[in-house]
């Protein structure tokens, strides 16, 4: 609890995610090969990912994490929750 | 001489085998290139979808290394065609069997991440070099990676890599020399959830102390690095700024698709003109020479006279590919293509279709779903691709001659969208009927932007493009023999070339096949030319004015007194053959057909058996004829002759 307030846990495809806020990974989808390639590409619990925005056509979501620069689709980003930052 | 023939190549089993692996953008092929020289070749996997680049050490580095690049992979456990290549070409080679050794390739630029790879691989037990990519970027803002603590923490040898000037090469070479003949492997292990959150987290501790041990803020740096392709994503990935500049980019690679092939194609296609004539000249009466010219120079003519669009195609690809482009183009064109039960990584595969459908299935490796692949190969032959572009322009000139040049242009350019709209059918049919068994996942790295090389990008278009030749090329030849031969035989000598043609094989099919044609308002000669299309579809062109008696040999005039023998045609009972109703059914015909053996054959492989090609080729074609029954038949109830 960095701020007091109490930490919300929300799915990253949530639509009330903004582009250029932070969030922070609280879980991953722990099964199937979405979890394994989630993680495969860099993603882990406790990790900052900065919001970029949407592809056209409420297309995948964009994200930054460190130096990385992931397009994921909705459902991709539904097994992923955050808190937000 | 680049060359697939393995004779040119020392015997694999005489040299070491090192294969580069590394996760897609990770600047493996580029490291490929510069290790190996002009011995190499592309290799394929019997009976799989197993395709590689073997090449030979380049001259200057010495000898008595095999090189292997292999396609990008995130892990040891793939999930994609492509990454099921990387596996088996390093565990099942058929050159080798085992690798002997493993160079991983990893971006500096993005160490944590792909120092997981690095650490998989570790754990196999393969003699493992790691090769640090993106040197010169990194150097640039003032990183430094610390790459002794590497080697000790990963127990092998590290060198960094610079892409543009090759700083770093001959120390991979001598590393790479002292790895010993025969790797003892062990297979990859499945990670856990928890286990590779661990190994995450371990990959995050050994990054980071390689990166702070010689640099100062060390993370501003390469945040530095990667701030640019942030900010040109706000404009590149922008949702209406993104689209416009992603329509002017495709625009502008489809027309030089075109037009800068063009002079290439004239070039190509008069330098086989010229071989023809001269061959006839030698024994104009002869059979054999009939076949040389005939049948082997024009058929191979057929099929090279592609071959500028479909390099320039792959310089356009590779261009966006290099420069990081090609992952945004696919990230914003997922939602409408994966309405369509495809995703966006099937956007390539479909563009590359509007040249040839050979190398657009083979790009549909990329496509991590088996069902998203299995739709995206099979509404790509729908796509207009350029053997198609010949009959189109004589089909068009044929409807609008003596019209302003614009009408056979706009038409040209719905008939391209047409294709669109039936191949977003098609898979829009597919995507309804197919039961939905994996779940598919797009999941695209956006890599940074880099100024593409040019060596590289003329090398793998090259490459591809010749991979493109040798594989369509036998194919084509053999159809277009056998269709000169059923176009010249039982009958040859004392009688003209369209009595010969009408007393032939083929001139017996075709009237056998006249039955099935009279639907269509045309009569057992366009029959004839339907058949021969399916050596190669410009075929369809050629037969034409052999079949009408064409025998303008001015290349300027020959239009012209093909369309008037066209328009002078008429059948058995005196109808005219060609008409509106039927020149716009043999187009609606042209659109849906699948009269490519090539592709037939490049699907039948790349599938992994007849059942797919065989249903295509039924299925498009039954189709093509149906339809354009419709359109003939329907057209004629109105009045329209």
């Amino acid at each position: 609890m960095k701020s007091g307030k109490p930490e919300i846990q929300i799915a990253l495809n949530n639509s009330s995610i903004k582009p250029g806020q932070k969030v922070e990974i609280h879980s991953l989808c722990s099964e199937g090969v979405l979890g394994e390639r989630l993680h495969e590409m860099g993603l882990k619990i406790g990790m900052t990912l900065m919001i970029l925005g949407k592809a056209p056509f409420a297309g995948p979501l964009l994200i930054r994490f460190k130096t990385s620069f992931l397009a994921l689709r909705n459902e991709e980003a539904s097994c992923v929750t955050v808190i937000l930052r | 001489m680049r060359n697939s023939d393995s004779s040119i190549m020392t015997k694999p089993a005489q040299l070491k085998s090192i294969a580069l692996v590394g996760a897609p953008n990770s600047g493996k092929t580029t490291l490929y290139n510069w290790l190996t020289g002009s011995k190499f070749k592309t290799v394929n996997y019997p009976g799989a979808t197993v395709e590689y680049s073997l090449g030979q050490l380049a001259a200057h580095l010495g000898e008595g290394l095999l090189i292997m690049d292999t396609p990008g992979t995130y892990s040891l456990h793939p999930k994609s065609a492509d990454e099921e290549v990387t596996l088996k070409s390093i565990y099942q080679n058929p050159e080798f069997g085992k690798v002997d050794g493993i160079i991983v390739v990893i971006d500096g630029t993005q160490l944590s991440r792909h120092l997981q790879l690095a650490l998989q691989v570790k754990e196999t037990q393969f003699p493992m070099i790691l090769v640090v990519t993106m040197a010169d970027l990194l150097q640039r803002e003032g990183v430094h990676i610390d790459m002794d603590y590497l080697s000790q923490t990963l127990g092998c040898p590290v060198v960094a890599f610079d892409g543009l000037l090759a700083g770093g090469l001959t120390q991979i070479v001598t590393e790479a020399k002292k790895i010993p003949r025969g790797s003892q492997p062990k297979d990859p292990v499945l990670l856990s959830f928890a286990e590779q959150e661990e190994m995450l987290n371990q990959c995050d501790l050994i990054a980071n102390e390689a990166l702070s041990k010689k640099t100062d803020h060390a993370e501003d740096r390469l945040d530095k690095i990667v701030k640019t392709t942030e900010r040109i994503d706000r404009i590149l990935l922008h949702p209406w700024f993104g689209l416009l500049t992603f329509l002017i980019i495709m625009a502008g690679l489809f027309s030089s698709i075109f037009w800068l092939a063009q002079p290439f194609m004239d070039a190509v296609d008069a330098g086989f003109s010229w071989a023809n004539a001269s061959v006839i000249n030698l024994a104009p009466d002869s059979l054999w020479v009939d076949f040389a010219a005939n049948g082997v120079i024009s058929s191979f003519g057929a099929a090279m006279i592609f071959v500028p669009q479909i390099f320039i195609l792959f310089l356009g690809i590779g261009l966006l590919e290099g420069s990081g482009y090609l992952a945004r183009a696919a990230t914003l064109i997922d939602r409408p293509f994966s309405a369509m039960g495809m995703s966006g990584r099937s956007f390539v595969p479909v563009l590359s279709g509007f040249a040839c459908a050979v190398p657009a299935i083979i790009a549909t490796r990329n496509i991590s779903s088996a069902r998203d692949r299995w739709i995206t190969s099979f509404i790509i032959p729908l796509m207009t691709c350029s053997a198609r572009l010949p009959i189109y322009a004589l089909l068009l000139a044929f409807l609008f001659h003596g019209k302003p040049a614009w009408y056979a242009g706009l038409s040209l350019a719905a008939l391209y969208f047409g294709s669109v709209v039936l191949g977003s059918l098609a898979a829009g049919i597919l995507n309804k009927f197919l039961p939905k068994k994996d779940n598919s996942f797009f999941m695209m790295e956006l890599p940074i932007y880099r100024r593409p090389k040019v060596r590289v990008l003329l090398r793998q278009s090259l490459n591809r493009t010749m991979s493109y030749v040798k594989r369509a090329g036998p194919p084509i030849f053999i159809f277009a023999i056998l269709i000169w031969a059923g176009t010249h035989f039982p009958n040859t000598k004392g009688i003209n070339e369209s009595q010969r043609l009408q007393q032939s094989y083929a001139g017996q099919m075709g009237r056998w096949i006249e039955p099935a044609m009279s639907p269509l308002g045309v009569d057992w000669r366009v029959g004839v030319g339907l058949l021969s299309a399916f050596a190669a579809r410009e075929v369809f062109v050629s037969s034409m004015g052999i079949v009408f008696n064409v025998t303008d040999t001015n290349e300027v005039t020959q239009q012209d007194s093909m369309l008037k023998s066209m328009s002078e045609a008429v059948n058995s009972k005196g109808e005219k053959i060609f008409t509106l109703s039927s020149v716009l059914g043999l187009i609606v015909f042209f659109m849906l057909a699948l009269q490519c053996m090539s592709t037939f054959a490049i699907q039948a492989r790349e599938s992994g058996s007849l059942k797919m090609a065989t249903t295509q080729l039924v299925v498009f074609n039954g189709l093509a004829y149906v339809l354009a029954v419709i359109v003939v038949q329907g057209l004629r109830a109105f009045g329209v002759t």
